[in-house]
This record gives structure tokens, sequence and C-alpha cells, in this order.
């Protein structure tokens, strides 16, 4: 298992990371996920030993590996650029962690290359610039598990594919791990990478570790307002707490009408009402539990399904509903149209600031 | 069809055209017609001159068609190959002042470059000012403050007469004393190539070699060093061909009694004022040149590294 306790970075007067804590369990898919500049890639290059921590331990299997240098470390690093060596060969990139490590190359090269999809009798003996993107990629995946690595640690090393092939190598890359039952980290800014590919989420925000857990209860319990929006796209309501009984809370709103009462697991009190774009409908007539009066701004079609953007009746709040093309069909709705933007009450999720 | 359809028929038919000089006169060709046409009338020009000087007869101070003669080259050859008279000499002067200049230099330059390059961050921009400075001055300026610091009861003798140094050797007029010079002089043709190769090598190319096991030694043989090659290369590449045409430190520092082939041919044309003999050395010395600039240049591989922006 892979431990960080109170593991913490500064620069200066700026915390990059603040005494974070955090547990991988051998063989687990765990990624690090939040916005650009929370702190992930420098939390990452700590676990990497490339940053040394302004205070805290890193423990592997209850070793204490916090001030072990990176190359006697059992991690080995997918940088975001790849850094694949420009001088050398496909070949000679992956014989490199082999040699490095004083084992025999005899058909390593070729295993790993079909490992991750590539034809050895192909790809081998070319230089690194003769490479795609996405091959490069995967050259630079079987460099580091030539390494022989416990645990295989993943800098945002898709970001810079383009869509369709960041989603095949996600789900390639979620399969490898099984394959291998190697612990991989993964840092991220993307949900999509994170939801697809993870056991474990770890939700970093401003140097702080905010959530914690699995992809699916992330998502549909987040702990704040922040996680709830990054973890996918929601309109949010301010809301006013009118009874609470300790399992469930009711709460209304001036900007949809009725009131909602839903079971929810935060202690805070909630301020907001949290609910998905692809959880809500347009329609003329108010049919479903909750709704708010609206009127339809812009219809976008986006193939099987629309979005629906409309600007609330009675305050400056637009919203969005993302509703499958059949329904939009079926349903009478124009741009200019006064409607109604609804959900089902178990839809709402309640969340403080 | 439209006006506008011709004029791009028209422009195609440029482009595409095989025709080199139509080439030439397109862009981004154009730009480089100033520069190629100034070469022509002051390089290319002076060395056909050259060229033919040296086949005319000793002490012609004009070309006189139907008296060619090989006799310098035969006299130059003759000498180099028997070891008689001064050309021996003057070879191997050559040889060793640009060979060990280009060994010294790179020795000094190389952990000067990399700790520039990769460890100092503090003061970095003063360090680098001090290396460049001395270049605002001329090489004369430089070389004859040499000479002052060295020669008998200059400055050098006289610090040293401090500490009871009473026989203070001759420092002047020696082949190291050029050496001296030429390393001196040469030195910011050395490091600033090796600098410049050693900024370019990726903090993540170095911080993955290390994540990949590589131990100091290693990251320097396998990465490191391949990567600042070509920095090397071009290095070398400028101080041995400066070296090879060192004429001020030979003149100044070698003081007339130690010849190289820039400071014979200096001799040839001024002294002597035998501008065809000067030729024919001026001409070997450019063969020389050529020919190392190909051999030193051919042990990198030029297309490798204008690819690696794309790796």
């Amino acid at each position: 298992m892979l431990q960080a306790t109170d593991l913490r970075k500064e620069y200066g007067s700026l915390v990059a990371v603040d005494d974070v804590d955090l547990e991988i369990e051998t063989g687990e898919f765990a990624t690090i996920v939040g916005p650009s500049g929370s702190g992930k890639s420098t939390l990452l290059h700590m676990l990497a030993g490339h940053l040394e921590p302004s205070g805290g331990t890193i423990t592997l299997d209850g070793e204490d590996i916090t001030d072990t240098k990176p190359q006697e470390r059992p991690t080995s690093l997918v940088f975001q650029s790849w850094a694949l060596f420009p001088h050398m060969t496909v070949r000679e990139n992956i014989e490199f962690p082999i040699r490095t490590t004083g084992r025999s190359v005899d058909g390593q090269v070729e295993t790993l290359l079909e490992q991750v999809q590539l034809d050895p009798e192909v790809q081998a003996d070319k230089q690194v610039s003769e490479l795609s993107g996405g091959q490069r990629q995967r050259v630079a995946l079987a460099r580091s598990l030539a390494y022989d690595p416990d645990i295989l640690l993943l800098d945002e090393p898709l970001a810079s594919l383009d869509y369709v092939l960041q989603k095949q190598l996600q789900r390639e890359l979620a399969d490898l791990n099984v394959e291998l039952d190697m612990t991989f980290v993964y840092v991220t800014h993307s949900l999509e990478a994170a939801l697809v590919m993870s056991d474990k989420l770890f939700v970093i925000d401003e140097g702080d570790l905010i959530q914690t857990g699995p992809p699916e209860e992330i998502y549909r319990e987040p702990n704040n307002k922040f996680i709830a929006e990054f973890m996918g796209d929601a309109n949010v309501f301010a809301v006013d707490v009118v009874d609470s009984d300790g399992e469930t809370v009711t709460v209304d709103s001036g900007e949809f009408e009725g009131s909602v009462t839903v079971s929810t697991p935060i202690d805070d009190a909630p301020e907001y009402l949290v609910v998905r774009h692809d959880d809500c409908v347009v329609e003329p007539t108010l049919r479903r539990a909750v709704g708010a009066p609206v009127n339809v701004d812009n219809v976008l079609v986006r193939g099987n399904t629309v979005l629906v953007e409309c600007s609330s009746t009675t305050t400056d709040d637009d919203y969005v509903a993302e509703v499958d093309y059949d329904h939009f069909e079926s349903v009478d709705i124009a741009v200019g149209d006064t409607a109604y933007i609804q959900w089902e009450t178990e839809k709402s999720i309640l969340v403080p600031e | 069809m439209s006006a506008l359809d011709t004029l791009r028929g028209r422009m195609d038919a440029v482009a595409t055209s095989d025709n080199p000089l139509t080439a030439l006169v397109t862009p981004p060709y154009v730009l480089l017609l100033p520069l190629a046409v100034l070469l022509l009338v002051m390089f290319v020009g002076p060395m056909v001159a050259i060229v033919l000087f040296s086949v005319q007869p000793g002490n012609a101070i004009s070309l006189n068609p139907g008296t060619w003669t090989v006799e310098h080259y035969a006299e130059i050859l003759g000498g180099m190959a028997s070891g008689e008279g001064v050309y021996g000499d003057v070879l191997v002067n050559t040889a060793a002042v640009s060979a060990v200049t280009t060994v010294v230099t790179l020795v000094l330059s190389y952990p000067a470059a990399y700790a520039l390059a990769r460890k100092i961050k503090r003061y970095k921009t003063v360090f680098l000012l001090v290396l460049i400075i001395p270049l605002f001055t001329s090489v004369n300026i430089r070389v004859f403050g040499w000479a002052l610091f060295l020669v008998n009861n200059g400055v050098l003798e006289s610090v040293v007469s401090l500490f009871g140094v009473s026989n203070y050797p001759t420092m002047m007029y020696q082949r190291w004393t050029i050496i001296l010079g030429t390393t001196y002089v040469y030195m910011p043709f050395m490091l600033f190539p090796i600098y410049l190769s050693l900024l370019s090598i990726e903090d993540e190319t170095i911080a993955a070699a290390q994540d990949l096991g590589a131990n100091r030694w290693t990251l320097f043989r396998r990465i490191v060093l391949p990567l600042s090659k070509p920095g090397v290369i071009i290095g070398s590449l400028f101080v041995f061909i400066l070296s090879l045409g060192a004429d001020v430190e030979a003149q100044i520092l070698g003081g007339g009694s130690i010849f190289t082939m820039a400071s014979n041919i200096n001799y040839s044309f001024g002294y002597s004022q035998n501008w065809p003999l000067g030729s024919a050395q001026a001409v070997g010395l450019l063969i020389i040149t050529v020919v190392c600039g190909v051999i030193i240049l051919r042990t990198i591989n030029l297309k490798e590294i204008a690819s690696r922006g794309d790796a």
C-alpha cells in the first residue's frame, strides 16, 4: 500500500500541497483529479521523488521512502510531455531502464511494445521524431513498464492527444492496470478520464485534498459545491433549509417551485441544490416534482442529445438541460418560448458552500 | 476565368516551377538573395583571385595569362614532405596550436557550460556577461595585454619577484604561449555552443532518466553527453578552424620565431611581397580548413538534430 501522511509542499509563502493524507491499495487505479494549479502534479512528483516534500512522509508497504531518490524508488513516472530521449530509437528508449537495472534485454522490447499495442517490427527501430503523438505516449508507457515498477505514476500523459485517441487510451490504460495487477496513480484535470478509469478518486483543490472515494460516490454525493460542479455540468440553485430531522433535509428556494426533501450524508447545512444537466428536461408545463420557470434562449443539437439553454424568468441565473434528441422532438419547445426546466426530486444533490 | 483566378493560376505555376531561377525569386528564397550576392562579391571573388595568383610565377603582382605554374605548391608540399625549410615547422606548429587549443578549450569549457546551463541559478547573467565582455575588445588589444603580462620585466615577473623568484623563465615566443593566447581568445566560441546545447536539454528528459534508474554517470554518459554533442562538435569546429587561421596570436606571442600557416601567409604577402607564394599557402590553408570542417561535421547527424524539436 502506498501511503502519504501530512504531505506538504511549500514554495516560499505559497502552499502547493497542504498536509495531504492518502492511501492507495496495491493494484488499485487511483486518480488525483483537480483543476489546473490545484497541486495534483506537485503531489505526484513528490510521490515519484522528483520533488522534496516540505513536510510529511511517504511509505510503501510500511517502508518510509520519503527521502529515497527517484532512481531507487520502485515507481516510474510517465511525464505529461512523455520525455522520450530524442537521440534514441524506440528500442533504445525502452531498453534504457532495463539496462540501468542490470537486466537482460532479450525479447523485452518486443513484449512491451505488443503490450502497448504497437507492432515491434514496424516501430522498434524508428526514431522518436518519426512517431505520432499517440505512438509516443505508448512508447513512454512501455518504457516506464520496462523499469518493472511496483507503482506506475502518470502525469496527464493523454492531455495533448485528440479526444478520440484519449478515449481509446483511457480504456487501454484501465485494461493494462487489470492485466498487470500494478498500482496506477493517475493525475488529470479531466473528469471523464477520472470517471472512466479509476477505482478511487482523490479530489484536490488549492493544495487541499477535499474528497476521497469511488468515482460514482463522489459524482452522486459530492462534499461541497465546488466538487459538485467540478464532477459534472450542473445547474446550481441557492436554497434555504426549512426542515431537518437528521436523516432528511427539506429545502426551498425562490428560484424553483415546490420544496425538496432528500436524504443527505453531509453534516453541514446545505446551501445549494445541484442538479446535473442530463438529469433535467425542459417542457412547456411543470410535470415533474421540481421545476423553475425559464425562457428558452438557445437550442444546440449534439447528435443524440440536445442542449437547451435557458434563463430564469425570476432571477438573472442561466440553466442548461441536456435532453435526449427523441424527447426534445416529442415536446413542443422552441427558442423564445416560456417553459419549465424540471427534474425529479431524487436527482437533487444538496451541498454546502 | 476571373482576374483573381488568372492571378492565382500564375502564382501556382511559379510556385510549382522546376526552374531553380524561378524558385529563387519566390519567398522565402528571395530573403536570402542580398546575403548571397554579398558573399558572391566579397568571398567567392577574392577566393578566385587568390587561386589564380597561386599559380603565377614568383613575385608577380598582376595576373599574366599563359604563365601558369605550380612551383609554389611544389615548394610548399616538398618542404612539408621533407621536413626541410620553414613549411614542415609551420605545419607542425599550426596543427599543434589548433589541436591543443581545441582540446584545452573543450576541457575547460564543458564543466563551466554545464554549471551555467544546468546548475547555477543565481548570478547566472553576471557570469555570462563576464564571459561575453572580452569579446567586445579587439583581439589585438587582448593579445598585447597577454604580451605585457608575460614578457620579461613584465607584470608576471614583477609579481613573482615579490615572492623571491629570481630566475624568471622566458615565457614569450614559445609554442605554448601562442596556445595560451588562442585558448583565451577562442574560449567563448567553444563555451557558448556547448552552453546552448546543454540548455536545450529538457528538465523532464533528465528527470525521466533518473526516474528510470540512471545514476549520475549513466545520466551523463547516456543522456547529457549525447544531447550536448552537437554543441561540442560545433564549438570544436569553430575553435579548430579559427586556430588554424590564428595570425595575431602567432605574430605577437610567437614574436616572429614561431610561425603558423596564417602568420607565414601574412609574412609572404607583407614582408616578402611574394603574393603568389602567399596565395598558394592560403589555398592550402583553405583546403585543410574545409577538409577538417567536413570531417568534424560528419561526426554529427545534422538531420537528426534538426528533427529533435519535433520529439
